[in-house]
């Protein structure tokens, strides 16, 4: 290439480089951005996982009945019920958005007969990565009036 | 003019144009970024506030003032959801709220007070529970109660929901005040005589007893009383509501969703009743207890569903039902 050839290019040739280094810029801002939208989405999601737990903690469709003087007290005979109304296709579309893309488990351990019992509540019936979260209950069977420890975790899937 | 130095200044204009394009290439990608940075802004705002009422809407006797985002709420297609508007008012991301027991004016402030009461049996002195209504309401916003001919407050149970103040007829609103004025069985509107020019002012005028109690709202615009419409307020509960939300449409959206919220948990208990009594736990009393739900839950319309359940008859009909049951040590309705 000829040296006269060559110094037509320049102008072209100063636009493609500027344009590399605007669009590595842009990238690098877009990516930042996006590096923390993702933090605070799982700062966020953690913020609701608690608050999941908070609410299920208070929901009527769990709670033990007035005579309980118990805190945080989960009726199990509520609890079976409200799992299987979370089976039918208008309770899971009626709770699903409240309680998103989560596993709902309650766990609860009978000392007398050395079980541990296990009531899905909610199944986001999804597979791969999880986050869990747990808080701990008392629940209450009615039928035979005993008390159980129990555990409620959620799984959020992302 | 020479081939060479006519190639130059073409090749100029090619930069130029170029640089031109891709300056505009760049600015669209900027924008559509900020745009839909906006947007995730928005909807987290909006999800934000939803899970704070949701976890607040079930807290038992919350009393405390919570930040949120300066939303809107609406009812698109009978759904209330929080919205965030342009400036024509067109909502551009909503948000439901539906699955909440929850009333709350038609505009958020980031800072708004919380209560919740329990929504129980009305007037039954046996304790039956179908979990907790939240308010949002605006703490700049005063709620006036005026006093009846009795020279007292009929509602005692209203002053535990709300901030209420007790006022004569004769309102002495001051310049740009926000209000709320309550009136029991008195078609008289507010004197306004001696008032100055409110910000807002809303008058909810209460008639009727028991389940067929209605409230009449009224907006002050241009000096005269302009009414918004009639609501049904079975009870308190829901009489607070329509103080609340100020506005019929958004009263009647909250009332479906606290009524279809109910009807669930009505439905669990009806269905605890059965299994308990088929495990042969206080079989006969439990399946008496268990009808009293079939019967609730044949309404089909949602305000008839909760005037049954607030009717004194149906009221009285359950809670002799809970004392029975206490009574015979027998598991009780909630």
């Amino acid at each position: 290439m000829k040296k006269g050839q060559l110094q037509a290019l320049e102008p072209i040739l100063a636009v493609i480089i500027i344009a590399i280094i605007l669009v590595i810029g842009f990238i690098y801002v877009v990516k930042i951005s996006t590096n923390e939208s993702v933090q605070d989405e799982m700062l966020s999601a953690e913020n609701e996982d608690t608050a999941t737990l908070t609410m299920l903690s208070a929901m009527p469709e769990l709670a033990c009945a007035s005579d309980i003087k118990e805190k945080n007290c989960i009726d199990l005979e509520k609890a079976k019920l409200f799992s299987q109304l979370l089976k039918t296709p208008s309770g899971r579309s009626y709770y699903a958005s409240l309680f998103g893309k989560r596993d709902i488990i309650i766990t609860y351990f009978d000392i007398e007969k050395k079980q541990e019992n296990t009531i899905v509540l909610f199944d986001y019936e999804a597979q791969g990565a999880s986050i869990g979260s747990r808080t701990y209950f008392t629940a209450h069977d009615a039928a035979t009036k005993n008390m159980h420890f129990a555990i409620l975790s959620i799984k959020r899937f992302s | 003019m020479k081939r060479g130095q006519l190639e130059s200044p073409i090749q100029w204009i090619i930069a130029l144009l170029g640089g031109i394009a891709l300056l505009g290439m760049l600015l669209f990608g900027v924008k559509s970024c900020a745009s839909s940075g906006q947007d995730q802004l928005d909807a987290g705002a909006a999800r934000s506030t939803a899970t704070v009422i949701n976890t607040q809407a079930w807290q038992p006797n919350t009393n405390s003032t919570i930040q949120v985002a300066p939303l809107h709420v609406m009812c698109p297609a009978g759904t209330l959801s929080l919205a965030v508007v342009d400036n024509s008012g067109t909502p551009t991301t909503t948000y439901p709220i539906d699955r909440s027991p929850v009333f709350l004016p038609a505009k958020l402030q980031s800072t708004m007070r919380a209560t919740t009461t329990d929504l129980k049996l009305a007037r039954s002195p046996v304790q039956v529970r179908y979990g907790s209504v939240l308010y949002l309401s605006d703490p700049t916003v005063n709620y006036y109660v005026i006093q009846n001919e009795q020279g007292q407050l009929q509602d005692q149970q209203l002053k535990n929901m709300l901030p209420l103040v007790t006022t004569q007829r004769a309102l002495a609103i001051k310049e740009g005040e926000k209000a709320v004025v309550i009136s029991f069985d008195d078609p008289r509107g507010p004197d306004m005589s001696q008032s100055k020019t409110p910000a807002s002012l809303v008058w909810i005028r209460v008639s009727g007893s028991g389940v067929e109690r209605q409230a009449t709202i009224y907006k002050y615009e241009n000096k005269n009383w302009k009414q918004q419409g009639i609501v049904a307020v079975p009870n308190d509960v829901f009489l607070a509501g329509a103080i609340i939300t100020q506005d019929p449409t958004l009263y009647q959206c909250s009332l479906q969703a606290v009524a279809k919220r109910t009807r669930y948990v009505t439905q669990i208990m009806q269905l605890r009743l059965e299994d308990l009594a088929a495990k042969g736990v206080c079989k006969e009393p439990l399946q008496r207890t268990a009808l009293l739900f079939k019967e609730l839950h044949s309404a089909q319309q949602p305000e008839n569903y909760l005037s049954i359940l607030f009717s004194d008859t149906y009221t009285k009909r359950l809670s002799a039902q809970q004392s029975a049951l206490l009574q015979q040590g027998c598991p009780v309705i909630a």
